[in-house]
């Protein structure tokens, strides 16, 4: 009896071996936190000032409703938030002139770059000060990605096609063998990302050619670029029966028939969060959006 | 069986045990990245370390499958012809 059993012991043993494997595999892939990346190198160059001449206020602040748009206005900003439902397409899409770039910044949960700690859009816009926030690119659930925020550099492996907003206002998108971490550096990257895939090709027009494990409709936070200090963020909303979400050749449909020159996707799915003066203003497909590592956001004021 | 031979056959099977299980925990780990390549199980420092050690027992025991398996050759090849001269002999 006992050497029937054997095999069968065995292969339950084996089994067992394997499940502990791939839990402590978890713990130290995405669960454990890392330790804080204490000694960032600042990449060259000041952030730039851009001139888009009646586009913003002498000194006060405007904000008001028509319908459905939201606009807002001060020295430094101009903000229209705009909510679109149509074709069973659902999407909130905020499109900004920056009078100076380093209003455009990047936040991490817990306030410094860690990995394996995460927080609500919600709590680090305020925690931030955000007028507008959007969910990132997640780095901190990885261990390897190119992260490049505000200016300084916390890891250069790039793991996937990478975005990167450069301190002259240019924002290029860089398939996975274009990209190298050390031009982007001393051209003065001021923002990069590491997710994707990105969604233009170099003329601008949309690109078709994605893996299709990942094409698929689901909850976007899609950014654009116009040109240097005009930008975009559109949260696609989905998972849901009204919104299934947007692949991402229809993604980059949008990104084109909008007229950016560049366009990038960041983490979707439920990370897929924008807010607006401490409102969500999209349909995350889990209420209130999950817990991620890190926002892109406006800031309430220069310099703050 | 010589204790040797016993213990050499019993480390052979852990490690067997080994390889089959790093092969399923990478082939798994090689689906969960085709279906979520952003969170990159494969391309990340811990899956490359796993993959060494994998390639390291997987050479091992080759190695040792190998070597037993011509030693068991050999063996039989020296028995046959003992074999054979016994029978010459008759």
């Amino acid at each position: 009896m006992k050497e029937k059993l054997r095999p069968f012991l065995l292969v339950l043993a084996d089994l067992a071996l394997l499940g502990a494997s791939l839990v402590v595999f978890a713990l130290f892939h995405h669960v454990l936190p890392g330790t804080a990346v204490e000694r960032q190198e600042t990449t060259p160059g000041e952030t730039a000032v851009f001139s888009f001449p009646g586009r913003f206020t002498d000194g006060g602040v405007e904000e008001r409703w028509d319908g459905d748009i939201y606009h807002y206005r001060d020295a430094g900003l101009d903000l229209t938030v705009t909510f679109y439902e149509k074709d069973g397409a659902s999407y909130t899409l905020a499109d900004f002139y920056l009078k100076d770039l380093s209003r455009f910044r990047t936040a991490f949960a817990g306030g410094e770059f860690v990995t394996g700690v995460s927080d609500s859009v919600l709590h680090m816009a305020s925690e931030n000060g955000a007028l507008l926030a959007a969910s990132g690119d997640y780095c901190g659930v990885r261990k390897s990605g190119v992260v490049i925020r505000d200016g300084r550099v916390y890891r250069r492996d790039k793991t996937h096609e990478v975005c990167v907003l450069y301190r002259d206002g240019v924002m290029e998108t860089y398939r996975f063998a274009d990209f190298h971490v050390d031009d982007a550096v001393a051209r003065g990257a001021w923002q990069a990302w590491d997710f994707g895939p990105c969604l233009l090709l170099p003329d601008g027009s949309a690109r078709t050619d994605f893996h299709p494990g990942i094409a698929g409709p689901n909850p976007r936070m899609l950014l654009g670029y116009f040109e240097p200090g005009h930008y975009c963020l559109a949260a696609v909303n989905g998972r849901q029966s009204a919104s299934p979400g947007l692949t991402l050749p229809e993604c980059a449909a949008l990104m084109e028939g909008l007229g950016c020159r560049a366009a990038y996707n960041l983490d979707g799915g439920h990370s897929a969060v924008m807010t607006l003066s401490g409102q969500i203003v999209n349909k995350p497909s889990k209420a209130g959006g999950r817990d991620i590592s890190d926002i892109l956001y406006l800031a309430k004021e220069a310099g703050a | 069986m010589s204790v040797n031979k016993r213990r050499v056959k019993l480390w052979l099977s852990v490690l067997a045990h080994l390889v089959a299980v790093l092969s399923v925990m990478m082939l798994t780990l090689f689906i969960l990245d085709r279906v979520n390549e952003a969170m990159a199980f494969l391309n990340n420092e811990i899956t490359k370390w796993i993959l060494a050690v994998y390639a390291l027992l997987a050479a091992i025991l080759a190695a040792g499958v190998i070597v037993l398996y011509e030693k068991g050759l050999k063996e039989d090849r020296s028995g046959s012809e003992d074999k054979g001269e016994r029978h010459d002999q008759e």
